[in-house]
């Protein structure tokens, strides 16, 4: 799977939020797009880039409760109405659509009584709209909320969550998170200070034997169930 | 907690502290908590399998 992160910031490199984030998206099969840096719209090459991911993210500051201008006309050009449904082909279809939103404010203050009183979920409706005119399949909002506040081990949940946000697999259940860091503990265990393979293949297949343990009890308890109506 | 699942999240927890890079710190420290969740997820389904199994009306 392919994601394509559509960042959108006037001042990226004096952001500790997106530069955090950038640290975070150097995955492989993770684009970083940043369309502040376009010194102009190619409109073809912009929308053959979002043909060949499968997940597109659109990552941003919230000002005003929207994303910054530079989206916008990002949006504006590259989301022709042939491109996202007039030609009839659905370009985008069955491509997954998040949204990674950052916000000075806390959390608390965006829900109906906060201060805010209004939900994330309501300020993203214009993005949530976009996406289903284009038939995609929408990804719960990834919110970061006063970054500056949070302590050590928080950002490295951050870190982390974030990487699962661009690349684990849909709906963020335990069988796909299980799934996720199992194929990245393979792939960053080399890396690893003060280990060796053996023992990194052992908490790899006992991992592994957990997960398949939780299963096998799962099935079991179906069963009952099955019995239990009969 | 099975003895399996403690000392997967020991070892797990020994080695994220042995991390210089802060990115692999990370990983291993959100590695636990996931190790956490299975524990706790394995436990619970354990005393699902055993309440459903006592359950008198079924007898």
């Amino acid at each position: 799977m392919k994601t394509l992160v559509v960042v959108s910031h006037p001042e990226i490199n004096n952001s500790q939020t997106q530069q955090f984030l950038l640290q975070g998206a150097k995955l492989q099969d993770v684009t970083w797009h940043h369309v502040e840096e376009l010194s102009e719209i190619d409109v073809e090459k912009e929308q053959a880039l979002l043909k060949e991911h499968d997940r597109i993210i659109f990552q941003f500051p919230l000002y005003w409760y929207a994303a910054p201008e530079g989206l916008k006309h990002w949006e504006d050009n590259v989301l022709t109405r042939n491109f996202v449904y007039g030609d009839g082909d659905d370009n985008l279809a069955e491509k997954e659509f998040g949204i990674v939103v950052s916000t000075g404010m806390s959390l608390k203050d965006f829900r109906r009584g906060g201060s805010e009183d209004f939900t994330i979920d309501e300020i993203m409706a214009p993005y949530f709209a976009i996406a289903k005119r284009a038939k995609m399949q929408i990804l719960p909002v990834f919110t970061i909320a006063q970054f500056q506040y949070l302590q050590e081990n928080e950002q490295m949940q951050l870190l982390i969550d974030y990487q699962r946000f661009l690349t684990q697999q849909y709906p963020d259940s335990l069988q796909n998170r299980q799934l996720w860091f199992e194929r990245e503990f393979t792939d960053r265990f080399k890396n690893f200070d003060g280990t060796n393979c053996n023992e990194c293949e052992t908490i790899l297949s006992t991992f592994i034997q957990q997960r398949e343990d939780i299963s096998q009890l799962k099935s079991t308890i179906s069963l009952i169930k099955q019995g239990e109506d009969e | 907690m099975s003895e399996t699942g403690q000392w997967l999240s020991q070892t797990v927890s020994d080695l994220s502290t042995k991390q210089t890079q802060y990115e692999n710190r990370a990983f291993l420290v959100a590695m636990k908590k996931v190790i956490e969740e299975q524990n706790k997820r394995q436990a619970q389904l354990e005393g699902e399998v055993d309440g459903r199994l006592w359950n008198h009306e079924q007898w």
